[in-house]
């Protein structure tokens, strides 16, 4: 291009000649919104100082605007961050906002407390859901720098956890979207993380409008994953926390509450352990004193068979010794009977058996009769012999 | 062992028994018949002394019993 002071210009040319220059830097205007309109074409308004004469016509992209997170309306003192443009059909001044904070503390609150109307209405703070137990993989929404996250992972208990941090602006125009996404990211993609903590430190309301923010209440609200808000807030209690299933003043009471979740597991286990070792215990008893008892009944089995056996025994041979006394008494007096009743012996001792003539042995004096002849039988013989007197 | 036991049992038994109808023959007789009275005390003296020697034995068998069972009891 020739020297720019000597240049000629179309108009055409002129206009993307200015843009071009003044879209090589943004800037921030701050300013009080009046003749708010949407349309589906974009936001239009202008932004004017609250004293003095300036006014600014001001242009935001439909999309920008609709994931602004926030409501705009006259009166409005708000911060708008952009670029000029001109727009070349009509030739008109503009500055084209790619985002805007509220400012101004009345603004803020004013926004602030609508919002809340609003969605408290919708019944965004009612739905509350549990907190899992035994939370193991936990997504974290915050800066990655500062002294939250540290904050955060100090008080979290030796529990096994896995971390994951998306690493988000937590204040500023931006932020809001930031924390949108990150929400949106972990419910839509690995790790799958049975909940979500969304911390930040504290900070004044205008500080904390990127958690005060449409988008991003409506977006914990849509997570499948339960959320866990540390947001540490003076007196309103940002709008995301609200949303939140489980909400904590301090990222500390955050990481105090995931380790809350294994609490039953370390109020159980000790009790269970306690009463194994008791249970343990006393079947160790039960068996011991079992087999002791056993034991004891064996031995004292023993000892009755022992008994029983020696009495047995000894009644055998009682018995046995009472026979063998008794055959030989049968067997002495039957050799007493048989010596005495053996006619030889008889005979020897002098004794005669005297038979008549018919060889009767004579027993009676009646049996004989004077001259009768008789028999006599000694020991060594037998004669005859005639009755002379009776 | 056992079967001498039982064998000389048995031979005890049968001998007794037969010592026994001797005694009784001598009781049952009215009369004197000295030839079978001697044969009588003759086959009962024998008899009496082979019981006397069986009991010998019995005895001695009996008294190693009872020190064998004396001994299990002791243990």
């Amino acid at each position: 291009m020739e020297h720019i002071e000597t240049a000629v210009f179309s108009v055409g040319e002129f206009l993307d000649y200015i843009n071009e220059i003044f879209s090589a830097r943004t800037y921030t205007i701050e300013g009080e919104i009046s003749e708010f309109r949407p349309h589906p074409t974009g936001a239009y308004f202008s932004l004017k100082d609250k004293e003095g004469e300036g006014i600014l016509n001001c242009y935001m992209n439909p999309f920008t605007y609709r994931s602004l997170g926030v409501t705009l309306e006259d009166g409005m003192l708000v911060k708008a961050h952009g670029t000029p443009k001109i727009y070349k059909p009509k030739g008109r001044f503009s500055f084209v906002a790619d985002s805007i904070e509220l400012s101004g503390e009345g603004t803020i609150r004013k926004a602030y407390e609508a919002l809340k109307k609003k969605l408290e209405e919708e019944g965004l703070f009612s739905r509350k859901r549990e907190i899992p137990e035994f939370i193991s993989r936990v997504g974290i929404i915050t800066s990655k720098t500062g002294a939250v996250i540290d904050d955060f992972r100090k008080n979290l208990k030796s529990r096994g956890f896995e971390l994951f941090l998306y690493d988000v602006r937590v204040e500023g125009a931006q932020a809001h979207k930031h924390i949108a996404g990150a929400i949106r990211w972990f419910n839509g993609h690995a790790p799958e993380c049975d909940v979500l903590v969304l911390i930040r430190g504290g900070g004044s309301l205008e500080d904390l409008q990127p958690f005060n923010n449409e988008l991003v209440a409506r977006e914990i609200f849509s997570s499948r994953i339960p959320v866990i808000a540390g947001i540490g807030h003076d007196r309103d209690v940002p709008i995301a926390s609200m949303t939140s299933d489980y909400m904590t003043s301090t990222p500390s009471f955050a990481a105090t509450l995931v380790n809350e979740s294994w609490k039953r597991l370390f109020e159980t286990v000790p009790v269970a352990e306690r009463r194994i070792v008791d249970g343990c215990d006393d079947i160790v008893y039960a068996v011991n004193t079992a087999i002791g008892a056993a034991a004891e009944k064996f031995i004292s089995g023993i000892r009755y068979i022992r008994t029983q056996t020696r009495a047995y025994t000894q009644t055998i041979l009682r018995a046995f010794s009472d026979t063998l006394e008794k055959t030989k008494t049968v067997i002495t007096n039957a050799e007493k009977i048989v010596v005495l009743m053996n006619p030889e012996r008889n005979l020897k001792l002098g004794y005669s058996i005297i038979y008549n003539g018919d060889g009767r042995v004579l027993k009676s004096i009646r049996e004989i009769k004077k001259d009768d002849t008789i028999t006599a039988s000694v020991a060594d013989g037998s004669f005859k012999a005639r009755v002379e007197t009776i | 062992m056992e079967q001498k036991t039982k064998k000389q049992k048995s031979d005890i038994g049968a001998k007794l028994d037969k010592l026994a109808e001797i005694v009784a023959w001598f009781d049952e007789q009215k009369e004197v018949d000295v030839e079978r009275g001697l044969e009588k005390a003759r086959e009962g003296a024998v008899l009496i002394k082979e019981l006397k020697e069986k009991m010998k034995d019995v005895e001695n068998e009996f008294r190693e019993i009872k020190k064998d069972l004396q001994s299990v009891d002791e243990e």
